[in-house]
């Protein structure tokens, strides 16, 4: 599990961050608060659901920053899940080498060298559609805010296919 | 108050009228007084028949529980914000970044405070950083009086940093303020605290009078008193629940009714729809009570109630109904069915239970004849002249107490529900304005028969009977009590539903009519109290020969006669009133040719309606205290806060 390596942890850290910033301003205090508590706990990690019936307040509104609350248990089976498929690619090398091409990747850095073909990236996108499906009903929120996760690894993958 | 606004097109003011908030919070004070009062008077019947002691009671528990109410609700605030550990906003923080963040957030909160409130109430806000709910991008409004508060959740800071692409920031906290600006955060809390003050004093103290009771029976039993007793308790203690109830009914219909009203305050100033619809397009389909079926969650009266009365009663609106009700403002000139329902079943409620205070008239004579006893013996004019005052004295506030308890219970509920709902309707029918709600005959008789409907239940859920309880007699009389009650009411809404439109659509200028809507209000006060003695007359004398013929057929001719002449004189006495109203309107210049307040124009009283309150002269908008006033222009935006770090923050040491 990635969580549970120091080099796996930073690849989520580095991750998460890289496409939380391109989205837009994001509370650094609350991207750390919510890391450390994923990476303490991740089957217990839950997105706030709004409260329908309270009184008094203004009403059944979602959180704004849904996707910093999302990011963190949709992208790390994801990384999981490539971490597996470029160390298979990567036959010749162990795998931490496969978390540090993936950091390179996502810290928008050129690649070593290019891994990936044109169909390898359609099955990793049936995957991540698949976690993202399995993720989202989980956590009881709406897709749309994952697939931005999912545009936004496939764009970097697609970097490096040959 | 800000006056650099720019133009926008015209926007029907629903403020121009008291709101539905304001009658349902009546409704829901009175329902409460009454209750307490008819149930005082039962208590004390149980020992003695004496009205006055009966009075007495009644009036004491209401003391008690509204004093009780109204401390609670001075210290409501004072508690959420301790027990929920807010703190004065912008909070105190090291953190650089933050601190700018929340100081510009600051910044424009107060330009807004400035160009939206007049300063006449304290607002303080406070800032929730601690609670579950902290993470949503919501706030609250509450307070008592003069104090008045804001709580803003951690969340809308995200929502602050995501404008102007996200105008959640500025929806949120315009809605907020509305709810201070238009005065319902008092009302709120004090529904609130009543509501549980009530419920504990009627539960307590029906428990005791149950337990008293059965106790009183065992000790004296009488067998052939029993059957009685138990249909006594029996109808006491279910209609006390459905009593109960309907005031956590209404209580919860204040709390979704004020939503609408400030959402319409918060768009009126924002001046943009569209962001509130995107905003009340959001997934709705969370279910926060997933009550699952079992013989455990079943027993849980408290969870099973709370369950349900989410789907019949939830005390927030659906977003889809919140935006439907800003896409056309003028249905908040709509009457309510649910509010004239209501009311007529209040009116029935108190009407039957304190009709126990008409038998003060022959208490009242008693003391009279006590009075004149003393004075015959007497030669002195100074004693004399006393017990002439003490008899003035006491017939005055004899007749002014059940002509008061009349106009409380009966009279106010009607006037201030479907009265005030005509005359809005009404205005905006005769401006032609578009979207306006239907007030035909068809609908007015619609109402009539709803709130006669809920009259004779009112009537019917009196946990006391009287002579306008229902009980003894056929289920076939009910339609005809029904369409009685309605038959009076349609005939007073007829003259209302004209002279209100006609006098209200001649207004002219930016100020309100309050004057005037406060004056035709008390004419159809006046005019209601004669057809209500009418009504209940002829049903507690209808109810009197059918419960017991063989004591009142021999009588029949007189009570018809008495009929007759009370008909009339309801008939004829509010067309002598209205008519005399039309009178002096047209001499204090209300309904005479009005003058444009832009150009100076001479306007016909004829010509207003059909100009769909638009001067031919100068085009100005005549009837301009209907409509809004331009939006408010909301303060720049503030720059982006120190940039961020391209790299990731590093991992914390724990995990390493």
């Amino acid at each position: 599990m990635l969580v549970e390596t120091e080099n796996g942890r930073h690849l989520i850290n580095e991750t998460a961050y890289n496409i939380l910033i391109e989205t837009g301003p994001i509370d650094e205090e609350q991207f750390v608060e919510l890391r450390d508590k994923y990476f303490k706990a991740p089957e217990a990690f839950v997105i706030p659901r709004p409260n329908k019936d309270e009184a008094l307040a203004f009403g059944n509104l979602d959180i704004i920053d849904l996707l910093l609350y999302l990011i963190f248990p949709v992208i790390t089976p994801i990384l999981e899940q490539l971490v597996v498929k470029i160390k298979d690619t990567l036959v010749d090398e162990a795998s931490q080498s496969a978390i540090e091409w993936l950091r390179n990747i996502f810290n928008n850095e050129k690649p070593a060298k290019p891994l990936l073909t044109q169909n390898e990236i359609k099955v990793i996108e049936q995957f991540i559609d698949q976690i993202i499906e399995n993720e989202t009903r989980r956590l009881g929120v709406e897709k749309r805010q994952a697939r931005i996760i999912k545009h936004a690894i496939l764009s970097r993958l697609s970097l490096a296919t040959v | 108050m800000d006056h650099n606004r720019y133009r926008s097109p015209k926007i029907i003011n629903p403020f121009a009228f008291p709101t539905e908030t304001d009658a349902r919070y009546l409704l829901l004070v009175l329902i409460v007084s009454g209750t307490l009062l008819s149930l005082g008077s039962f208590y004390s019947n149980f020992w003695t028949l004496n009205v006055v002691w009966s009075l007495v009671v009644g009036i004491s528990l209401n003391i008690f529980v509204f004093f009780w109410a109204w401390r609670s609700a001075k210290k409501y605030a004072i508690i959420k914000i301790k027990e929920e550990q807010w703190t004065h906003f912008p909070p105190n923080t090291t953190n650089q970044r933050k601190k700018a963040s929340l100081n510009k957030m600051n910044a424009y909160i107060q330009d807004i405070l400035g160009k939206t409130t007049n300063g006449d109430q304290k607002l303080e806000i406070f800032w929730d950083d601690k609670s579950e709910a902290r993470v949503f991008p919501t706030g609250i409004a509450f307070g008592f009086g003069k104090n008045q508060y804001i709580g803003l959740r951690q969340g809308l800071e995200s929502a602050f940093n995501r404008m102007p692409t996200y105008d959640t920031f500025n929806i949120v906290f315009l809605h907020e303020l509305s709810h201070v600006v238009n005065k319902d955060v008092s009302k709120t809390i004090f529904s609130l605290v009543l509501k549980r003050c009530f419920f504990i004093t009627m539960l307590a103290s029906i428990l005791l009078f149950d337990l008293t009771f059965i106790w009183h029976h065992l000790r004296f039993p009488n067998p052939a008193g029993n059957y009685e007793a138990v249909r006594l308790l029996i109808n006491l203690n279910w209609k006390i629940l459905i009593i109960l109830f309907l005031i956590d009914f209404v209580q919860r219909s204040i709390l979704r009714v004020r939503e609408y009203y400030a959402d319409a305050r918060a768009f009126l100033w924002f001046g943009k729809i569209r962001p509130f619809l995107q905003l009340f397009a959001q997934d709705e389909n969370t279910k926060t009570h997933k009550f699952i079926i079992s013989g455990k969650n079943l027993l849980n009266v408290k969870s099973l109630y709370e369950v349900v009365m989410t789907y019949i009663a939830p005390r927030h609106p659906e977003n889809s109904t919140r935006a439907k009700k800003l896409t056309n403002l003028a249905e908040l000139f709509q009457s309510s069915y649910e509010v004239i329902f209501l009311a007529g079943i209040l009116v029935g409620l108190s009407l039957n239970s304190n009709a126990l205070l008409y038998s003060l008239i022959f208490e009242g004579g008693q003391i009279l004849e006590f009075l004149n006893q003393l004075v015959q013996g007497s030669n002195d004019p100074q004693t004399v002249r006393l017990f002439a005052n003490l008899f003035f004295i006491v017939e005055f506030t004899l007749y002014a107490g059940l002509i008061g308890v009349t106009v409380i219970f009966a009279i106010l509920p009607i006037t201030n529900s479907i009265g005030l709902d005509i005359q809005k309707s009404s205005t905006i029918l005769w401006l032609n304005i578009s979207n306006a709600p239907n007030l035909s005959t068809l609908s007015l008789a619609k109402f009539s028969l709803i709130i006669g409907t809920g009259i004779v239940i009112g009537g019917w859920l009196s946990p006391v009977d009287h002579f306008l309880s229902l009980s003894g007699f056929s289920y076939l009389g009910i339609p005809l009590y029904i369409i009685g009650w309605a038959f009076i009411l349609f005939l007073w809404m007829l003259p209302l539903r004209y002279i209100s439109g006609y006098v209200l659509s001649h207004h002219f200028g930016r100020k309100q009519p309050d004057r005037k809507r406060k004056v035709i209000t008390l004419i159809s006060a006046l005019t209601l109290i004669p057809l209500f003695l009418a009504a209940g007359f002829f049903q507690a004398s209808l109810s009197a020969l059918l419960a017991f013929p063989e004591d009142f057929l021999g009588s029949i001719f007189q009570i018809f006669e008495m009929i007759i002449g009370i008909s009339i004189f309801a008939g004829l006495f509010p067309w002598f009133l209205w008519t005399g109203a039309q009178i002096f309107f047209f001499f204090v210049g209300w309904t005479r040719n009005s003058k444009c307040p832009n150009c100076q124009l001479k306007i016909t009283g004829k010509q207003s309606s059909l100009l769909n309150g638009i001067c031919p002269g100068c085009n100005s908008n005549l009837t301009s205290w209907l409509f809004a006033e331009d939006p408010i222009r909301l303060p720049s935006l503030p720059r982006n806060v120190v940039p961020l770090s391209k790299s990731a923050p590093p991992l914390s040491t724990f995990h390493n």
